[in-house]
């Protein structure tokens, strides 16, 4: 009796003892795992930030060629002796310049709403599908908008095309094939009262103030809607599989 | 008392051990969902990290271009015919980009026609339209109405569809130029926008095509309205 009890007892202490070292094994395992991880993490995001100044950067400079562009064509026309051609270049000019502003490539000011929404706070026994913003929310403001009237609306400073998707992919939207995150802030020229009322109408936006998005709106006399950069493409290659047909 | 010291230890033990099977278990099941979590948010990052190197890069190539292009046009400054010929060339090319010009090209033609129950909607054309945009689509049309920025698209009753402050009816004929099979492929997806529009019986065809021609938008000040609008002047 008392034989049995004792063996009984050996392998519940050997047990025992197995499992004090797996366990302390994993513990130490572990640490070790997280910290390498946090450690690449770290490297990965210090990588991420020094290329989003890059290409910022890079950005801006595109901006100043572009800008000198526009000062070595004003130097040619003005240095240009024949007065017939100086005059054809200017038309042409001046016809390409009006195309770009009617075409939403250059920026733009004037009255008009600048609505932003952002996600709900986390909220505990919610579904939390409830709680963030979709491109279908999205997409049906911007179709309300357009019918109240809006001459130019831009998403995060991402100015809208006829051709601008709205996808969400997690927690940010795809616009120009551009990713932007939360808050959204959408800037609007048109008339401030029938946007507005519009906006007051909207089945979508009480929607979302139900789920307790938060939307803010407000009027303004000067609101700038800024022009589609084509940054890294040439206008081209946004129109590569169109022929014009006279 | 030998006896009762023995039962109490050997209880002890015994819930030492449970304790310890417990923690353990724990402590491996929570781990492997920590390192799953880890594992994803570092995915993500590379992610992130391949498409601004993507990025950076194509930036770098076309800020190269531009200052070749810029150095050109200055060298050619003397040579009259050349520099309106590339004014005209821009000219067309924003013209294009703008829908003023009727365009042609390869793409997709899109039929769709009420079900036996419910109506095609404003919502269901804005369906087919974003996901044809996500597809690279470089043009768009509905019943000949050319889909430009400030395009609306509206229910007003059960039997048209506001579009460019035109009523259209069914069967609505949508065209998009682009890469035909890169459209065809987003919206036929299992699941995606031709699967969802389906559940309302509503008749759909897609067809290819290699040259489709959408009109330009009517350049009147009624489509592309911009009475409210006016340039920000560089420098400001």
């Amino acid at each position: 009796m008392n034989k049995n009890r004792n063996i009984i007892l050996f392998s519940v202490f050997v047990v025992l003892g197995i499992l004090l070292s797996l366990q302390f094994r994993t513990t130490l395992l572990n640490k070790l795992k997280n910290a390498e991880t946090s450690v690449n993490s770290e490297v990965l995001i210090n990588q991420i930030e020094e290329l989003q100044r890059k290409i910022q950067q890079l950005n801006e400079e595109i901006e100043l060629e572009t800008q000198r562009k526009n000062d070595i064509e004003k130097a040619i026309i003005e240095q240009q002796v024949n007065i017939t051609l100086r005059e054809q270049f200017e038309v042409i000019r001046n016809e390409r310049d009006r195309v770009r502003f009617l075409a939403g490539l250059t920026d733009v000011k004037g009255p008009g709403i600048i609505i932003s929404l952002d996600d709900a706070e986390a909220r505990i026994n919610e579904d939390p599908r409830k709680l963030i913003i979709h491109d279908f929310d999205i997409k049906v403001i911007l179709n309300e908008l357009k019918i109240a009237g809006a001459q130019a609306i831009s998403i995060n400073g991402e100015r809208l095309l006829a051709t601008s998707e709205q996808i969400c992919a997690g927690p940010t939207i795809r616009i120009n094939k551009r990713r932007y995150a939360t808050p959204y802030v959408i800037n609007v020229i048109g008339d401030p009262e029938s946007l507005m009322k519009a906006m007051n109408n909207s089945e979508r936006i009480r929607a979302m103030e139900r789920d307790k998005i938060r939307v803010s709106i407000k009027s303004s006399q000067e609101i700038v809607v800024p022009g589609f950069k084509t940054g890294e493409k040439r206008l081209e290659a946004l129109i590569s599989n169109l022929e014009a047909v006279e | 008392m030998l006896r009762i010291a023995k039962i109490i230890s050997v209880t002890l033990v015994c819930f030492i051990f449970g304790v310890m099977l417990a923690w353990q278990y724990k402590s491996i099941n929570n781990n492997s969902e920590r390192t799953a979590l880890e594992n994803q948010r570092m995915e993500r990052l590379t992610e992130q990290l391949v498409q601004l190197q993507k990025m950076n890069n194509d930036l770098e190539k076309r800020l190269a271009e531009l200052k070749e292009e810029n150095d050109e046009l200055l060298s050619a400054a003397t040579n009259g015919r050349d520099f309106r010929e590339r004014l005209n060339k821009e000219l067309m090319d924003t013209k294009i980009f703008a829908g003023l010009v009727p365009v042609k090209g390869p793409g997709l033609v899109i039929t769709i026609d009420d079900g036996p129950i419910f109506n095609v909607q404003d919502s269901d054309l804005l369906l087919i339209i974003n996901e044809l945009r996500a597809a690279d689509a470089q043009a768009i049309s509905v019943n000949e109405e050319r889909v430009v920025p400030m395009t609306e698209f509206r229910s007003t009753t059960d039997s048209y569809v506001m579009v460019n402050g035109n009523r259209l009816t069914v069967p609505f004929v949508i065209k998009a130029i682009g890469d035909p099979e890169k459209m065809e492929h987003s919206l036929k997806m299992i699941g995606g926008v031709i699967d969802q529009l389906e559940t309302y019986e509503f008749k759909i065809s897609v067809q290819k095509s290699n040259d489709i021609i959408i009109p330009a938008v009517r350049d009147d000040g009624s489509v592309i309205r911009i009475d409210l609008m006016s340039p920000v002047t560089e420098g400001q």
